[in-house]
């Protein structure tokens, strides 16, 4: 069964939770909403639900309407984080429950119950009560219990929240097989990445009320179309490039050309990402394999299992500039503003740390594997006010806040090094 | 950026567009955070690069959105209909390149009266004004017609997306369906302006 969502708007207290969100799910699909707390995907998938009504939209399953529909009649099966069952039923009972106030025979619904705990690794714990099992088992009699009534679509909100490790990776893939046994088009909400990559068909990003991008896992990671989705999943290096006829230049060194060039927004500045582990190091440039980025230091160096992570340092000398919001430091004279130093994250794979082992303070040559620019037209704030006051009071502009802090923008001066070319620079 | 709410606001935005700014963001430093988005363009030229900066700008504001076409109850109903259809147009143009959806809000009546309005608010708005036209044109246009967007003590962000080329003479219209809408609706509409 395919879920439309058109222009769903939820206030609470005036504001927007859910604001405009239109999204179609295809039939079958497992769909993941991801995102931080505060975000709007749980009460979207409410709104999906029938739990929570609409200020504005419709929403339709599989071209039905079904904004003014009641949770009940909407046949959807629901499974919160906290498990809900009945704690006086037996699993069995709970899981029978959807069916006896339906009104099935009592031996259709014993044949049913048989199924359900079977399809969930359940078999033998029909009398047993809730408190008799672990949060994972508990997790399970509640999915058990979701499907019972044989639903089209599942709603899953953080489902695996309550759960250690490991219970979590065994009930995500019992409720994907599940899924994919069943065909039934599944909507999950989670803030977590790695369980949005493991189970989802396509994600849908959400912050601020607002569905910011949708796609395929991979799709989102090598090509996120904003700061956000760039940052939210993964770590990701973000550098103010410059965008001429022989392609990006990063700094004084680095020059490449890329596909996502050309999609990049208006202007010649733009928000250039690079993901840790495209990040090349080696001992001095002659034997770097990619386009040379700089110099620079390890700053530190940590055992992350598989990888290792680091943070080299680069010598202001290489000019390549932050795109990630910052503190602009008083220089010596007091009025100018200085950038700090430009630190990059690596990580190194074991074979990679074993041909080259580092410690801190060592100096190092970094190069690019592979980049990818955002199509914004936004890459930094500049204030023009030649007023410190002015300029003072604009940097502390509620709406300017809000932008800076959201999209991690850095504030420059109008004269900064950022300012290259004002015929084209995007953002002044 | 420029602070807005002064007496010399569009001249200083009228001399950023002059060294080449195509982007102005002016806020009275003291307003609170905007709740509402207004889109308004005047020109299909102007409107991709708009609603890039729309699309950029909606991702991290907690601000509804709308897209507005103010349209004189005077105008012969082609010039309605093809308004109307830019609007969709535009809502279009936004989900199929920047995957975001947006109100559409057709206002009856004339701009100065829309602007005055809005101006008279004392809720705080973001307005975004996507314009067409060289920087002597755009001086025009916002002395014109945006004047007391800028005005002291108002509460109005606005964000200033120029092309900065001179308007080839008319605004290039759309063409083709001119009866899409119920002219029933349409009445009702011009008999209720703003």
């Amino acid at each position: 069964m395919s879920i439309n969502f058109e222009q769903i708007t939820k206030h609470y207290n005036a504001a927007p939770v859910v604001n405009d969100v239109s999204l179609q799910i295809e039939a079958g699909e497992f769909f993941v909403l991801l995102g931080p707390s505060g975000s709007g995907k749980s009460t979207l998938l409410r709104i999906a639900a029938g739990l929570t009504d609409v200020d504005h939209g419709r929403i339709s399953f599989h071209g039905r309407d079904v904004t003014n529909i009641r949770a009940r009649e909407r046949g959807v099966g629901l499974v919160f984080q906290h498990y809900a069952l009945f704690r006086h039923m037996t699993v069995g009972e709970n899981v029978e429950f959807a069916l006896r106030v339906r009104g099935v025979r009592r031996r259709d619904r014993a044949r049913r119950r048989d199924e359900l705990l079977q399809l969930v690794a359940l078999e033998g714990y029909e009398n047993r009560l809730p408190g008799q099992l672990s949060g994972g088992q508990q997790q399970r009699v509640a999915v058990a219990r979701a499907l019972a009534h044989e639903p089209q679509v599942l709603l899953l909100d953080e489902p695996y929240g309550a759960l250690d490790a490991k219970i979590r990776v065994e009930l995500r893939e019992t409720i994907r097989q599940v899924q994919r046994r069943l065909g039934m088009t599944t909507i999950l909400v989670t803030h977590d990445q790695e369980e949005a990559f493991a189970l989802a068909d396509r994600i849908g990003i959400m912050n601020n009320g607002r569905l910011l991008e949708t796609g395929r896992a991979e799709t989102l990671y090598r090509r996120p179309a904003t700061r956000f989705v760039a940052t939210f999943l993964g770590a990701a290096n973000l550098f103010l490039g410059e965008r001429g006829s022989e392609g990006l230049r990063l700094g004084n060194r680095f020059l490449a050309v890329g596909d996502s060039l050309k999609a990049a927004g208006m202007g010649n500045e733009v928000v250039t990402i690079v993901r840790p582990e495209d990040i090349e190091v080696a001992e001095d440039e002659d034997r770097l394999r990619s386009s040379p980025l700089s110099l620079g230091h390890v700053l530190s160096v940590d055992f992350g299992g598989v990888f290792e992570r680091l943070r080299v340092q680069l010598p202001r000398e290489s000019e390549v500039i932050s795109a990630v919001a910052r503190e602009h430091l008083p220089n010596a004279a007091g009025s100018a503003h200085a950038a700090p130093p430009v630190v990059v994250d690596v990580t190194r794979t074991n074979g990679e740390q074993a041909q080259l082992p580092l410690i801190p303070g060592k100096r190092v040559a970094l190069a690019i594997r592979r980049f990818h620019v955002l199509p914004t037209p936004i890459s930094s704030f500049r204030i023009l006010s030649s007023d410190p006051a002015t300029a003072a009071a604009l940097r502390q502009a509620p709406l300017l806040r809000q932008l800076v802090q959201s999209m991690q923008a850095p504030v420059l001066e109008a004269q900064d090094k950022g300012e290259r070319d004002a015929t084209q620079t995007g953002w002044p | 950026m420029i602070a807005g709410g002064g007496n010399r606001t569009i001249d200083e935005i009228v001399a950023a567009a002059a060294q080449g700014r195509r982007q102005m963001l002016c806020i009275p430093p003291h307003l609170a955070l905007p709740r509402r988005m207004l889109i308004q363009c005047n020109s299909d030229a102007a409107r991709s690069t708009t609603l890039g900066l729309v699309a950029s700008v909606m991702r991290h504001l907690h601000a509804e959105a709308t897209f507005v076409s103010v349209q004189s109850p005077a105008a012969p109903r082609s010039e309605v209909t093809s308004s109307f259809r830019r609007l969709l147009d535009a809502r279009a143009e936004l989900q199929e390149t920047h995957g975001l959806d947006i109100r559409t809000d057709v206002q009856i009546g004339d701009l100065n009266g829309w602007v005055a309005h809005l101006a008279a608010s004392s809720e705080p708005v973001l307005v975004v004004l996507g314009l067409d036209g060289s920087p002597h044109e755009l001086e025009q246009i916002l002395h014109n017609d945006f004047q007391p967007l800028f005005n002291p003590g108002g509460s109005c962000a606005v964000l200033l997306s120029c092309t900065g080329q001179p308007t080839a003479g008319a605004e290039s219209r759309s063409s083709g369906i001119d009866s899409l809408f119920d002219s029933r609706a349409l009445d009702l509409m011009q008999r209720n302006p703003i």
